[in-house]
């Protein structure tokens, strides 16, 4: 297990230097130049070749890859163009806001989704599963900005249930705080919610054709014993898989819903960055989405055995 | 004194799109206490969905439509959903084909055992574990506490269906319907899983209705056989009657398909394989007369059109062909 986790930590080493090179590429591929955005689009050549010079950008880009990587091997980010702070420190400054998000927002999902898979599966081509596909295929459909806005004029500005608009981390005062997380969190977990609920029912129903499952009701279990402990435990695993890249894709969508509740997220910041031409800053916070992603999943790999006792590592 | 089983003009049929697949057409046999019934037939002619039926398990869109099973007197048919679950597991347990796939993959064995006492007694479960184990030794399970923790895929084939037969046989049930048991399993193995399943069974009580295909098997443990044919008992008696005096043509290509092996010095000319011609009608769309009637070697003018009924031919033996009637009424 031990040997397990250090081989896959290994790997990740190969993986971050292509990611790292991806960003780097694509960022660099952009049309603009951040010394523009820096000085004004009135400035002398000659002012704009010096700040060029002072950010290194007059450097081939291949040095200016390398320079970056290496600066990145021994934990420096660099300083962001546009605010001058260490990218590093405005990445734990604004991360655990994207991450409490994320994560509110997955648990609500598999609250929401795993009870309507089962219930869905139960009822198979009835009226029921048609409603709960229906609400599914609506989340999968909608656009996370419009959902977003709209939960904010039913619930906050009509009902007045939650805060429009503001912002107290969760840590400083959990209430408040997660009054001002109920919408975004909801908004960003509509949409895995229903892909998870429909992974939820084809595995169950799946599961469900299966022998052990009869012999379960010949034992004299109820239907819902026989649901919910011999099918779900095994229908999990396959859920598992796409909770693990719903939530890579949270992370991504986070910018969305952090833009439309006016939250102090990293996704906020990456978008600000781009528009800016922010290099080091979209290069670093990227690079550590994706580092984050990997631990997701291997969190979801290791997670995965508890589920299905006949994986081995 | 009431049979452990009388299944009285069983009805399952599938409604389906393309119509009504009439699995168990009507069935009709008992079983008595402590008898090792065997029923026979090729593959889809109902066997199995006679087991799930007397469980009242009949997968969707199945259902039973007509007739009725009694248990030790009582009319399974009139049970409630939760009666049925009492039935289940503790009067009446089931083994299924493939013990690959039939225990839980998810769970330990232990866990599955203990769920199994616990669903039916008021017991602790250190006391259903004491339990499971013993049952695991009588069914000579090699090192059964450690066992208890293993996970089925840990276990051989052999192994897992020891376990499945420890596990139906825990609370002592009237009947066991077993679904081709060893079927699945290997060759060397399968008479020893056999024998211990119906040791373990004669010691408890326990009637068995046992589903094969595997007419050696039959030879070897039934006390009675019940021939089944496209969701028809065709034939059925004591298995010396059954083996010795084959009333149907359809029983009788049955024992002339068992390959023989030429043993010993003096090979004789091998005989080819008997082989019986045609294909089992659709259940969607059964002939009006005799179901084995296009097949039939011996078929003749009351065939194509009549149903033939059981025809008794001893206290024990009957044959629904119409080549018995006259023998019957004599």
């Amino acid at each position: 297990m031990l040997a397990y986790l250090l081989k896959r930590i290994v790997l990740m080493v190969p993986t971050l230097l292509l990611v790292a090179l991806m960003v780097f590429l694509l960022v660099h591929f952009i049309p603009g130049d951040p010394a523009i955005v820096m000085v004004g689009g009135d400035a002398t050549p000659e002012a704009l070749e010096q700040v060029r010079r002072s950010l290194g950008l007059d450097q081939p880009q291949p040095v200016q890859f390398v320079t970056w990587f290496g600066h990145v091997v021994t934990g420096d980010l660099g300083r962001s163009i546009g605010t001058g702070i260490p990218v590093f420190e405005t990445i734990c400054e604004r991360f655990p806001t994207t991450f409490v998000l994320t994560t509110l927002a997955m648990l609500f999902s598999v609250a929401l989704a795993v009870p309507s898979g089962v219930l869905a599966a139960k009822f198979r081509n009835t009226g029921k599963d048609y409603l709960f596909m229906l609400v599914s295929l609506l989340g999968v459909s909608l656009p996370g900005f419009w959902l977003g806005l709209m939960a904010l004029l039913v619930f906050s500005v009509q009902l007045g249930w939650f805060p429009s608009s503001g912002y107290v981390p969760i840590w400083q005062d959990p209430i408040a705080g997660l009054r001002y997380m109920t919408l975004p969190s909801i908004t960003l977990g509509f949409f895995m919610a229903a892909v998870v609920a429909r992974m939820t029912r084809s595995s169950m129903l799946e599961v469900m054709r299966l022998e052990y499952v009869t012999h379960a009701r010949a034992k004299g279990l109820t239907e819902w014993s026989v649901l919910l402990k011999h099918a779900l435990k095994n229908a999990f695993a396959p859920t598992l898989t796409t909770i693990g890249i719903q939530y890579g894709m949270l992370l991504g969508g986070a910018v969305v819903t952090e833009t439309v509740f006016g939250l102090p997220g990293l996704g906020r910041f990456v978008v600000t960055a781009i528009y800016s031409r922010d290099y080091p800053a979209v290069q670093g916070c990227i690079l550590f989405i994706a580092l984050v992603y990997m631990f997701v999943n291997l969190a979801v790999d290791v997670l995965y055995k508890a589920f299905d006792p006949r994986v081995k590592y | 004194m009431y049979p452990v089983l009388k299944i009285d003009n069983l009805q399952t049929h599938f409604h389906t799109r393309t119509g009504v697949a009439k699995a168990i057409d009507v069935v009709s046999f008992e079983i008595g206490k402590g008898e090792i019934v065997c029923v026979v037939g090729e593959s889809g002619c109902g066997k199995s969905m006679t087991a799930l039926s007397v469980l009242r398990l009949v997968p969707h869109p199945g259902r039973i439509v007509g007739g009725e099973i009694w248990l030790d007197g009582e009319n399974l048919m009139a049970f409630s959903e939760s009666e049925m679950r009492a039935v289940r597991g503790d009067r009446v347990s089931m083994i299924f084909q493939e013990p690959m796939v039939s225990l839980n993959p998810a769970f330990t064995i232990g866990n599955q055992l203990i769920e199994a006492v616990r669903i039916h007694r008021r017991v602790s479960r250190t006391e259903a574990r004491e339990r499971a184990i013993a049952m695991l030794r009588r069914v000579e399970l090699p090192a059964p506490e450690a066992r208890m923790d293993a996970y089925p895929h840990e276990l051989s084939g052999g192994m897992r269906q020891r376990v499945m037969i420890a596990e139906a046989l825990l609370l002592d049930p009237a009947l066991l319907l077993a679904d081709e048991p060893t079927t699945a399993l290997d060759v060397t193995v399968q008479a020893q899983v056999l024998e211990v399943m119906v040791r373990a069974a004669r010691e408890s009580g326990t009637a068995i209705m046992m589903i094969t295909h595997n007419l050696a098997v039959v030879s070897e443990i039934a006390d009675r056989v019940v021939v089944m044919y496209a969701g028809r008992v065709v034939e059925q008696g004591t298995a010396e009657e059954i083996f010795t005096r084959p009333a149907h043509p359809y029983t009788r290509g049955l024992l002339r398909a068992i390959p023989s092996l030429p043993l010993g010095d003096d090979d004789g000319p091998r005989q080819p394989l008997y082989e019986m011609g045609g294909l089992v009608p659709s259940l969607t769309d059964l002939p009006p007369g005799c179901a084995f009637c296009p097949r039939c070697p011996e078929a003749f003018a009351p065939c194509d059109r009549e149903r033939p009924p059981g025809f008794a031919l001893g206290s024990t033996h009957a044959a629904a062909c119409w080549l018995h009637r006259q023998e019957a009424e004599r």
